[in-house]
């Protein structure tokens, strides 16, 4: 037939030297499998074992005591496992650093993302993420002392160890967080909405609260949902700042016990492993494990939501 | 001669040029625009049409080192002026752009952005909406659904929504930028039928890629190339009889 003698031949077939067959490519893809598995296979691990103790756990205590129980008193007899204390006070360190860091988080992302621009946004915001390598401990001694007794000035009833300044320092903690994840919000909202709202003769903050800002709201609220689990999840600062003293009480003046704190003070003490305060410390683990996994999931949801907004 | 010489100018560009850094977007420009007519900015892909026309209501400003020199009258008062306010004067020159740009809010709420920030009377917004719809040839379609999202509409309806939008302010300058380079033939015949009936009370300045839509449109034309102004006049005389070669290349698509 005329024609097909023209036909060129193309070399499609695999073979040794073709990269897809070859060696080099599969321990390339064998390494990055590796890398995969490891951390798959830790977080497994990791669940894995907190539930089987936390079985072990709710073998002796009742599930009802455990999430009703008001008292949290694992070490001392008579011995009390109602989580709601250690609850209570996580949630008054983690909404107060949220109270400050929010506003102030999201002032700066405003500013970062509508009035600044050029190199001088760039040494702002790299100033701003270094205090999120501040290591935490710091933040802790901060707190003891210079936050605590400069507050004491003006609060004379103020505990040596309170969950206010522990509020606070996690608070200046979670600030990057918010702000930058919250400036990567703002900016991604598209040029032409500023132009449409410039356009139509609106001032610089006008354009900012009324079109960046509810356009880029999912992602705003992203990252206070960051930031707070960031804040219950804190350890170190929080243990040095606010004590340990479990109380059902939202008095941020008091010294309080937050859930992280409360696995620091197991876990350095003597508590032999088995008994029923040593398996305590799983639980309470799994518990505040699933109060981060669920802010994140919230979070996820949010930025996904809005990612899709302008698609 | 144009017929309209001796009508004072609505706006006027005066020598100006256009710098991005070192790199020149338009230089030397002398345009006047004139009420109630329609001027199409015509020329090839970079050769500074949507430069020049975000010079004239300061829309440049947010571009980092943009340079200007020239002047810019708006009605005799040259706005680049240190005592103009640029968020008040583009109340009066208003903006419809290339992609249609609703805000994600409501048609409602899109519609009464300007006015609100610009502090209009409260209760005179619901009737300004309802106006500038109309104007906009879009209210019976929507006027069920004023207070669902913007992003809701077609790409046709969205860019009415715009120019609704903008013309809510009561401007008395549009600016328009190849607004229908992203809708479909039907869209585009509606928005051309639009700039007819607006050109009563407003100066238009469009730019425009498509020929016929500039032959259509508007009372007069001004070719750009190469960020210069080749010629300008009544659109009649420049689709017909163009006084510049380079004109009539380009009209005929002889351009490369
Ligand atoms: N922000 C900017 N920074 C630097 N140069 C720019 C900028 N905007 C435009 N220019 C340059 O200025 C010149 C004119 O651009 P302009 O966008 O005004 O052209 P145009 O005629 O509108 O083109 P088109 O028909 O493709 O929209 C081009 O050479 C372009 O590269
Ligand atoms: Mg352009």
């Amino acid at each position: 037939m005329k024609g097909l003698e023209n036909t060129q031949s193309f070399a499609l077939k695999r073979s040794l030297s073709s990269p897809s067959n070859s060696l080099s490519e599969n321990i390339f893809k064998g390494l990055l499998y590796v890398a995969t598995s490891v951390s798959v296979v830790t977080t497994i691990g990791i669940v894995v074992v907190l539930l089987s103790e936390a079985i072990q756990f709710f073998k002796e205590i009742s599930f009802v005591e455990f999430f009703t129980g008001t008292q949290w008193t694992p070490l001392i007899e008579p011995k009390h496992f109602g989580i709601l204390p250690l609850v209570c006070g996580t949630l008054l360190v983690g909404v107060g650093a949220s109270l400050i860091a929010v506003p102030v988080g999201v002032a700066s992302a405003l500013f970062l993302s509508e009035y600044v621009r050029g190199s001088l946004r760039t040494i702002l915001k790299s100033t701003l993420e270094v205090l999120a390598g501040i290591p935490t401990v710091v933040y802790g001694y901060l707190a003891i002392t210079f936050v605590t007794p400069q507050l004491q000035q003006f609060i004379p009833n103020l505990e040596v160890f309170n969950a206010l300044s522990a509020a606070i320092v996690v608070g200046i903690m979670i600030i990057p967080t918010i702000s930058s994840v919250s400036q990567d919000a703002f900016e991604a909202v598209p040029r032409e909405l500023r132009d449409a709202a410039y356009g139509l003769g609106g001032r610089k903050h006008q354009v900012a609260m009324t079109v960046v800002f509810p356009a880029a709201l999912s992602g705003f609220v992203a990252s206070v949902i960051l930031g707070f689990s960031r804040a219950i999840g804190e350890t170190m600062a929080v243990t040095l700042a606010a004590g340990s003293t479990p109380k059902l009480s939202f008095n941020p003046l008091q010294s309080i016990q937050t859930m992280t704190s409360y696995i620091v003070q197991v876990s350095l003490g003597d508590t032999p492993a088995g008994t029923i305060e040593y398996r305590s410390i799983f639980v309470v683990g799994l518990t505040l494990f699933s109060m981060t996994l669920i802010s994140n999931l919230i979070a996820q949801w949010f930025s996904r939501r809005f990612q899709e907004r302008y698609l | 001669m144009l017929p309209v010489t001796n009508v004072f100018p609505k706006l006027l560009t005066d020598k100006l040029t256009v710098k991005y850094g070192e790199k020149v977007g338009v230089e030397n420009i002398s345009i006047k625009f004139f009420d109630s007519k329609v001027t199409a900015l015509i020329g090839p892909s970079g050769c500074g049409k949507s430069t020049y026309l975000r010079s004239l209501n300061r829309m440049n400003d947010f571009i980092p080192n943009v340079k200007i020199t020239g002047k810019v009258l708006f009605s005799g008062q040259d706005i680049y002026d240190s005592s103009i306010d640029p968020a008040l004067l583009r109340r009066h020159i208003g903006m419809v752009f290339q992609k249609p740009n609703p805000f994600p809010k409501t048609i409602f709420e899109n519609i009464a952005w300007g006015p609100k920030r610009a502090k209009f009377a409260k209760t005179e917004i619901p009737q300004l909406i309802e106006d500038s719809l109309r104007q906009a040839a879009l209210w019976d379609e929507v006027k069920d659904r004023l207070h669902t999202s913007a992003l809701g509409l077609s790409g046709g309806q969205q860019q009415r929504l715009c120019i609704a939008r903008a013309i809510a302010m009561r401007p008395s300058v549009l600016l328009m930028d190849e607004p229908c380079s992203a809708l479909d033939p039907i869209a585009t015949s509606r928005i051309e039928d639009l700039i007819q009936t607006l050109k009563e009370k407003y100066t238009i300045v469009i730019v425009t890629h498509n020929m016929q839509q500039a032959a259509r449109v508007s009372d007069i034309t001004a070719f750009f190339l190469n960020g210069k102004l080749v010629e300008s006049g009544e659109t009649k005389q420049i689709f017909t009889l163009p006084k510049e070669i380079e004109t009539e290349n380009y009209l005929t698509g002889k351009f490369g």
